[in-house]
């Protein structure tokens, strides 16, 4: 993923505002989408792509700490840069404490606005990196099958072959043949990669 | 002296040897012969004495001479000379019983001790014993009067040559021939004898000097025929020795005389001529001026008492009796008229009535809420009289209650010469029980209202109440009735005068007294100390009106007048007072004029500073809170423009970015639309100002023709408090007249009150100097009004001068610095100038110009 194909979402009433907004990173090469309202933002689709919303405070309806909230209430948590005509200073606590990156009193200088949000960017694709990567898991963990999972589980947990064996009735022969199944299906290089997998899991501890 | 004293009065009068004594006293003085003087002191009194001189003079020598004696130490002349003062006290009534020298210094029977037992004070206990004859005599006492006699008569070797001697001849004489009325046989032949004896020695004087002896000679001679039966040679004699007495100017001799002529003939049944004997011998006591000797005479006899003395003259003697009655009907008239106290009034009323009418008692009843009270009893004891004020009721054991009601009833007096003879009130139990003998009871009317009734009673004799008397009784009474209305009317007025004094000397609101004049003839404290005056600059007649009131209330006080002058009175009406000590005074005042008197009247004034205080406080915390709305407001209203312009401000900052990163970009298409952008933004702000102003201009600024005197004027009125408050005296110099100029009033206010508010919290730092504020106005040269205003301050930074009028600069800890900013502003579009120079010695000047303006100027 490159940044070409990351999107800025820019919410503000004020639409001179809004559209100097948009030449601004358009100039720098980002791709925006903008809306005049909290509600239109939310009724249009993502797309899936790393992201970032530069947020005006004082928006007709939903206020945009309203919309912070809500976000992060959903899945749908991306990066918050707030920008406001006031110089409000409880709001701004309010507004980083529940996570925004970074809050701006217009008029603000252009390259604080740039570095927020290169820093917002790179904040969602790391996030959306590491969602895709726990995707991945889980759909080679779905792979796997029961009898599989079963040795996963056992495996994981420091048990011999031998001992996973007298714990499943099979042989340990067979045991063998599963775990280097699993390892493959997994795509673990290790037995210590493979812990943290599960980890990652959040596979259960097999009762005994 | 020897010879005044001793040789002459046995041949010439008396008196001729005065003189020589008098010359002896003075020469022997004056050489030093201290023991000559008091000689002659001692004879001088003998030498007056028996000249029968007026009794107060001879006391007053008596006292000189006993004190010159007593410096001298002479104690021989100091007894001699204290005895025959005892005698002069005595017959002048200051001794406590008339005959008697006992009194607070003298006494009788330690004199007496002390003479007998010294053999070397022979010469003083003759002339004691002489005296003492001498007074007993006069007393009546002659058994006293006898021994006295007897004794001195022992002790005449001592002192042969002194004219005691022929006094003590003639007093024993008289002495003797008095006892022998209640004398015993036996003694009966030894007092004629003595009387006998003694005018042999007599007639032998008399026969050398007849002046002095003739007239005691044929008294003596008259004794001793009435002792005799022989009545013819008796009245002879006794006219003899009247007449001689008369014709030497012997008045006490004269009284003497008369006195026992009147006894001669009660004796033998002539009363008449007894009477009248009595009576010209007490007129011959009081010429004397022996009071004791009269008031002797009055108590034996009662109705000798013709007339009264007044309250305080003891000197009616000698005239005839109606003279007497004028006399005495006038001073009684004054005294009981010129009462005006109620208590005073009636005591004088009660001795007048008692002393006049030789009453024993005297009763005053007077009506108290319809019910008749005894209101004063008056009795005399022994020659006093007790007055006593009373508030009782009327009872049958007071007075007779018959006669008291028959006085009431027909509002007609009762006179009783003798209750105890039949009479139509013989009934009444009071009249046996105290055996009343002269009663007398009128009624006290005023315009025939009967007010009260005088009831006087003498129990002792009948026929004491003469109808002469009731005469001037009866004036008396209608006086008092008079009277005791009105001392009946001064309480009541004084009662009304103190209510109304309670009122002014509460002090609850200044009240002052004044005149058209101008003077303030009297005030109260509350309103001395609401003018800071003290009561000394009253009294001094250091106040008067127009000091009091400052120049700028002057018109204030002419119209109160003109009310005062048109309808009598003023309303109540606010102005200031100018204290004593330059201070002002806030007060409400109200004035009336005086009935009667148009030309003086009283004001009620109220000190209102404490009010205008609150008023001030309010009016300050009001300013206060409009203050802090408004800067409230501001702040809101700040915080709104500063969001509306950030706004487009911001939009212009980020178009501004793009358009030189798409320059970066080399991408000219869109760094062209950036720019536009910008341009487009920049408007947007210059609309949102442009907005913002109209909406605070919401209406065109009316314009109007202005007087700015009047304006200057309204806004020192504004700031009045604020230069109070911080101790700025503001003068203007205002011309008149001003052209009038086309303006916004509101605007031009704002710019002076701008302006004066400054001058004054700039003095307001100022230490002790003072603290000036002048405003003047002028016409301008272009045409229009220029007006000035100088302060006392500190002055300007001449470094900032150029910026003093720029937007937000302040040297004020919290100001905005748009006030001078403003008000040029305002000043340039009226289309004058504003500005400020120092000002001489210190502070500032700022000055701004207003052209007249015209009807199409904006």
């Amino acid at each position: 993923m490159t940044d070409a194909e990351a999107l800025v979402f820019v919410v503000d009433d004020d639409a001179p505002l809004r559209a100097s907004l948009e030449n601004l990173l358009r100039s720098v090469g980002l791709r925006v989408a903008a809306f005049a309202s909290a509600q239109e933002f939310l009724s249009s689709p993502r797309p899936e792509v790393p992201g970032c919303l530069v947020l005006d405070v004082r928006l007709p309806g939903l206020s945009g700490l309203e919309l912070q909230q809500r976000l992060a209430a959903g899945d749908l948590a991306m990066p918050i840069i707030f920008i406001t005509g006031h110089g409000d200073i409880p709001m701004s606590v309010q507004a980083m404490k529940a996570g925004a990156v970074e809050f701006l009193t217009k008029p603000f200088r252009d390259q604080d606005l740039l570095d927020a949000v290169h820093q917002a960017l790179a904040r969602d694709r790391a996030v959306r990196e590491q969602r895709a990567k726990s995707e991945e898991l889980h759909r080679r963990y779905r792979a796997l099958t029961p009898r599989e999972r079963d040795v996963l589980a056992r495996v994981v947990t420091g048990l011999l072959n031998k001992q996973i064996a007298g714990e499943l009735g099979t042989s340990e022969a067979a045991v063998k043949v599963h775990r280097q199944h699993v390892m493959a299906k997994m795509g673990a290089g290790s037995l210590a990669e493979l812990v943290r997998m599960a980890d990652r899991l959040g596979i259960p501890t097999p009762q005994v | 002296m020897l010879f005044g004293n001793l040789i002459m009065p046995w041949t010439k009068h008396v008196r001729t040897g005065r003189d020589l004594v008098r010359r002896a006293f003075d020469v022997a003085n004056a050489i030093g012969d201290l023991a000559y003087a008091t000689y002659s002191c001692n004879s001088l009194i003998t030498n007056l004495l028996a000249a029968g001189d007026p009794l107060v003079d001879v006391q007053r020598e008596a006292e000189e001479g006993l004190e010159f004696a007593e410096k001298a130490r002479f104690g021989l002349v100091i007894d001699i000379i204290a005895v025959q003062l005892g005698l002069i006290r005595t017959l002048r009534g200051l001794t406590p019983i008339f005959g008697c020298f006992n009194d607070e210094r003298f006494d009788e029977l330690r004199v007496e001790r002390r003479l007998s037992s010294d053999p070397m004070l022979a010469r003083a206990a003759c002339s004691y014993w002489m005296r003492k004859l001498q007074a007993r005599f006069f007393a009546g006492d002659y058994v006293s009067a006898v021994e006295a006699s007897v004794a001195a008569q022992h002790l005449l070797r001592a002192a042969p040559a002194y004219f005691e001697t022929a006094e003590a001849h003639f007093y024993g004489a008289l002495s003797h021939a008095a006892s022998c009325d209640a004398a015993l046989p036996a003694q009966y032949r030894q007092h004629v004898q003595a009387v006998t004896a003694h005018h042999r020695q007599l007639a032998i004087w008399a026969e050398h000097c007849p002046e002095n002896f003739e007239n005691r000679a044929a008294l003596v001679g008259a004794e001793i025929a009435r002792l005799e039966g022989r009545e013819l040679d008796a009245e002879r004699l006794y006219e003899q020795a009247i007449h001689a007495a008369h014709a030497n100017g012997f008045v006490h001799n004269e009284a003497i005389a008369y006195e026992r002529a009147s006894a001669f003939y009660r004796a033998r049944g002539f009363d008449e001529f007894a009477e009248t004997y009595l009576w010209k011998s007490r007129a011959c006591y009081a010429r004397w001026g022996a009071e004791g000797k009269v008031r002797h005479l009055d108590q034996r006899h009662p109705h000798l008492r013709q007339e009264e003395p007044a309250p305080d003259a003891r000197g009616t003697i000698g005239a005839p009796l109606e003279h007497l009655e004028l006399a005495t009907v006038l001073k009684v008239s004054q005294a009981v008229s010129g009462e005006i106290v109620l208590e005073k009034l009636l005591e004088t009323l009660m001795r007048t009535a008692i002393e006049h009418a030789g009453a024993e008692r005297a009763l005053l009843i007077l009506w108290r809420e319809a019910e008749q009270r005894i209101a004063a009893e008056a009795t005399t004891s022994s020659d006093t009289v007790i007055v006593q004020l009373r508030d009782e009721p009327v009872t049958a054991s007071v007075l007779p209650e018959t006669v008291l009601r028959y006085v009431l009833h027909t509002q007609e007096s009762v006179l009783l010469d003798d209750a105890a003879t039949l009479n139509p009130f013989s009934a009444d139990p009071y009249i046996g029980q105290r055996q009343a003998r002269s009663v007398l009871c009128l009624p006290l009317s005023n315009q025939a209202k009967l007010i009260g009734v005088l009831y006087l009673e003498n129990n002792l004799a009948p026929r004491v109440f003469a109808p002469a008397r009731i005469a001037v009784l009866t004036l008396l009474a209608s006086q008092a009735a008079i009277s005791l209305e009105n001392t009946r009317l001064y309480r009541d007025l004084a009662e009304r005068e103190a209510k109304i004094r309670r009122l002014v000397d509460a002090n609850i609101i200044g009240i002052a007294l004044w005149d058209f004049d101008g003077r303030i003839i009297e005030a109260n404290d509350a309103f001395l100390s609401l003018v800071g005056y003290s009561r000394e600059d009253l009294a001094s007649g250091r106040m008067s009106w127009p000091e009091l009131t400052p120049a700028d209330w002057r018109a204030v006080d002419q119209r109160q007048f003109a009310e005062l002058r048109a309808t009598g009175r003023s309303a109540p009406v606010e102005k200031e007072y100018v204290r004593k000590d330059g201070r002002r005074a806030p007060v409400l005042i109200g004035s009336a004029l005086f009935e009667g008197q148009r030309d003086a009247g009283v004001s009620f004034v109220l000190d209102l500073t404490e009010r205008k205080r609150a008023e001030e406080s309010l009016r300050q915390t009001q300013a206060e809170l409009e203050h802090a709305t408004r800067m409230q407001t501001l702040g809101e209203l700040t915080a709104s423009i500063a969001h509306e312009i950030n706004q487009p401000l911001g939009a212009v900052v980020n178009n501004a970015s793009a358009c030189v990163r798409w320059l970066a970009a080399q991408n000219l298409e869109e760094a062209r639309r950036s720019a536009a952008l910008v341009i487009a933004d920049g408007h947007r702000a210059a609309d949102i100002i442009g907005r913002i102003r109209a909406l605070a201009q919401k209406a065109p600024p009316p314009k109007d023709w202005l007087d700015l005197n009047a304006t200057i004027r309204d806004v020192l009125a504004l700031a009045r408090s604020a230069a109070q408050r911080h101790g700025v005296a503001v003068e203007t110099h205002l011309a008149e007249p001003v052209p009038l100029v086309r303006a916004d009033r509101i605007q031009l206010q704002q710019v002076l009150l701008n302006v004066v508010i400054n001058a004054i919290e700039a003095m307001s730092g100022v230490g002790d100097g003072p603290r000036q504020l002048v405003v003047q106005s002028d016409p301008d040269t272009v045409p229009g009004v220029r007006v000035t205003v100088r302060d006392s301050g500190p002055g300007l930074d001449p470094q900032h001068l150029d910026h003093l009028f720029d937007a937000f600069y302040t040297t004020k800890a919290n100001g905005l610095g748009l006030g001078l900013a403003i008000s040029r502003r305002i000043i340039e579009a009226h289309g004058g100038r504003l500005w400020a120079r120092a000002n001489v010695p210190h502070g500032a000047v700022f000055q701004f110009t207003v052209p007249i303006g015209s009807e199409e100027g904006a």
